[in-house]
């Protein structure tokens, strides 16, 4: 058997370890993970994924159980050597001072250099091949806060590729970003944890982005379970929506998402051309109809496009109704309850 | 190849290129000397130039008093200015790195309160008979009696906030805690003052205005020991302190000891700014002001940079101050303590408006 990457057994994390009454957030678990994986990890808001990561870098103490980074139990390695070992990335706000973002990444060599933090040539190699990884090269002069928010945390990424460890813990990279960033941030960590066989664990509430990136997922629930799997086992298990679902917010398995509205208004059947389907059906479940595609008795819309432009055909009690604008049809059962 | 264009541009436009440190450097360290022999130079006795450079290299000269005023009087001075500028302007940096805070200086931790309160311990103590004719024998400033009893003071509290440092997890707190200790000496101190002899208040308000002519020479050894292993002790925190520079839970994931780099810290600021205290009274700003005017002058966080750049430029001002505070021309000399923020604070101001990023430094 290879030896896992990060092998957490028995764990149980909390606050006030030296209190006689520490107050424990999850635990006990056990999972693990292998280098090249890139780990999700997800759960509802409060369920400890901050702590579970704090833990796992030993900012923390864990309560009870062991962690062991590549076989060796990470309470009996000495806290310079973990540093070289493990580099994380957290949603701390930071006095950066004046820091260049060269500067900054630089910081990451800190566990490698002498007493007085001057960088040799190694240093200067591994911060070179950071920026290299991020393509941070044209920023690297400027002041931290000179960069948007998206290049602050690939420069916090690059901070931690610098410090050269086989395991990376970011505690949600991609919160305050926008999509595009998101979607760049989750690559250059995919792409990270492949070339570098590096093994990288983040939290993130991006489920969408989850189940299309992660290798596996650790899905920590509010019954204090803790989940571990590739994204569709979890789907197909309905551990991952039995995780989510409540207040009747319910995951779609055939979609892979959450459904936003509530059906309320009844259901409807739509037929035609197949583009015109898939946004008039998002309209009309905006609405709160559910809607159906196959054969059954209800009312029904017709989507059709000719001669350039969209028509919608609303059919109800052998009348029938013509619409030429998704604002006409959904202005018609908004201003009727119900079935118009 | 592209790649390889980026580094090679990088190794060029680096901002701290080998040259212009080493420049910067001489450069400070001439500025200084002349701000040394313009200090020796001018005084309440007029000295011509020639005969000041004179004697301070050495040669014979026909006036025997002169000899004595530079060498008893204004050369220790200077000196004084020199050793309280730089240590209080390192104390100063590492407490506002250590708080992240603009606003912390060296009497932060509330150190400088504790001199305080040994000193006004000592001098409005009015029943003893001993302090009395200590004081009066030795002089209110250089007496060792009040180096001691404000040494004393200082100790304590630093003792008392280290004890506490062991107890709170975070800085704030921490922060908060030692103004609180201070705020207590001070009360303490005005309570005293209540209740004193109106002479006895006199003597203590002296010693608050700070001077840097109490250091006589042959106290100069001590403080020039004492503050020099200070310094030494504050430069190996340079590494540390660019690590607290991203927050202490990334210094923990660099494998920093938090614990021992904070006592570290308290413990060197404790013994330079407490030395001071108590060898020239409690001078205020320069250690607020001279870190800021380091890191707006160079552009940098880099402690390695900030530290000797911290040094030079509080020497620097220090001597600047003690020269204005001689009123060069006129019989009178103003208290330092006084010109340290009349002088520096229009710098300060003068730095924010020019630089407008102070803010983002923390």
């Amino acid at each position: 058997m290879t030896v896992k990457a990060l092998d957490i057994s028995q764990l149980e994390i909390g606050y006030g370890q030296q209190n006689s009454n520490p107050t424990k957030v999850a635990g006990p678990m056990d999972i693990s993970m292998t280098s090249g994986e890139l780990i999700c990890l997800l759960g509802p808001n409060g369920v400890g994924k901050t702590t579970l990561l704090r833990t796992l870098a030993g900012i923390l103490p864990a309560l009870k159980g062991h962690i062991s980074i590549h076989g060796k139990n990470i309470s009996e390695i000495h806290k310079k050597t973990l540093a070289q070992s493990l580099s994380v990335v957290l949603t701390d706000r930071i006095g950066y001072g004046n820091l260049t973002v060269y500067e900054l990444i630089s910081l990451g060599r800190i566990p490698y250099t002498g007493w007085l933090g001057n960088l040799d040539k190694t240093d200067k190699e591994k911060i070179q091949i950071a920026i290299a990884q991020t393509g941070l090269q044209p920023l690297i002069h400027k002041s931290i806060h000179q960069v948007s928010d998206g290049e602050r945390q690939k420069v916090m990424i690059a901070r931690a590729l610098a410090q050269d460890t086989p395991v990376i813990l970011l505690d949600e990279p991609t919160a305050h970003l926008d999509i595009p960033n998101r979607i760049n941030i989750i690559r250059l960590l995919r792409k990270l944890a492949k070339e570098t066989n590096k093994a990288i664990i983040l939290s993130t509430h991006e489920l969408d982005l989850a189940l299309q990136a992660a290798d596996k997922i650790w899905l920590m629930t509010m019954e204090n379970q803790t989940f571990s799997g590739t994204p569709e086992d979890l789907v197909l298990n309905d551990v991952f929506g039995n995780t989510f679902n409540k207040d009747g917010i319910t995951f779609d398995k055939s979609l892979g998402v959450f459904k936003v509205v509530e059906y309320h208004r009844g259901r409807l059947r739509i037929t035609g051309d197949e583009v015109g389907i898939f946004w008039t059906k998002r309209a009309l479940e905006r609405l709160g109809f559910e809607v159906i595609i196959g054969q059954e008795n209800v009312p029904k819309i017709h989507v059709s496009f000719h001669d350039n432009s969209w028509n919608w055909e609303y059919l109800i009690n052998d009348k029938s109704e013509v619409f030429h604008s998704v604002t006409d049809l959904t202005q018609h059962f908004k201003m009727k309850g119900g079935h118009g | 190849m592209n790649d390889r264009s980026q580094l090679s541009d990088y190794t060029i436009n680096h901002p701290y290129k080998m040259w212009s440190k080493t420049v910067l450097l001489i450069s400070s360290l001439m500025a200084c000397l002349v701000l040394l022999l313009l200090d020796v130079g001018l005084g309440s006795v007029k000295i011509p130039p020639w005969e000041v450079l004179k004697i301070l290299f050495g040669q014979q000269t026909d006036n025997e008093l002169w000899h004595k005023i530079i060498f008893m009087i204004r050369l220790p001075k200077a000196l004084s200015a020199i050793l309280a500028g730089s240590a209080l302007a390192v104390a100063g940096l590492q407490m506002q790195t250590l708080f992240h805070n603009p606003l912390a200086g060296p009497s932060v931790l509330g150190i400088t309160a504790g001199a305080s309160l040994g000193v006004a311990l000592v001098m409005l103590s009015g029943g003893g008979v001993a302090s009395i004719y200590a004081i009066r024998q030795l002089g209110v400033g250089g007496s060792w009696l009040i180096v001691l009893a404000s040494g004393l003071g200082a100790g304590l509290v630093m003792a008392l906030i280290l004890l506490m440092s062991t107890k709170l997890k975070d800085n704030i707190s921490l922060l908060i805690v030692g103004i609180m200790i201070g705020n207590i000496s001070i009360s303490i101190v005005s309570i005293w003052q209540y209740f004193s002899e109106p002479e006895q208040i006199q003597d203590y308000l002296m010693w608050t205005f700070g001077s840097l002519g109490g250091v006589t020479s042959s106290q100069l050894g001590i403080f020039s020991t004492v503050i020099v292993v200070g310094l030494v002790l504050a430069f190996t925190s340079s590494k540390a302190l660019n690590t607290l520079l991203l927050g202490e839970n990334y210094a923990r994931s660099l494998g920093l000891n938090i614990q021992f780099t904070r006592i570290f810290l308290i413990l060197t600021t404790s013994i330079l700014a407490g030395t001071v205290t108590g060898f020239c009274g409690p001078i205020a700003f320069i250690g607020i002001a001279v870190p800021h005017i380091a890191r707006s002058v160079l552009g940098t966080s880099d402690h390695r940079i900030l530290m000797p750049a911290s040094l030079i430029l509080g020497a620097m001002l220090m001597l600047a101050c003690d020269i204005i505070a001689q009123l060069p021309g006129s019989q009178m000399s103003l208290p330092i303590n006084a010109i340290t923020a009349l002088i520096g604070s229009p710098i300060v101001v003068w730095v924010i408006i020019k630089s407008k990023n102070l803010r983002t430094a923390f």
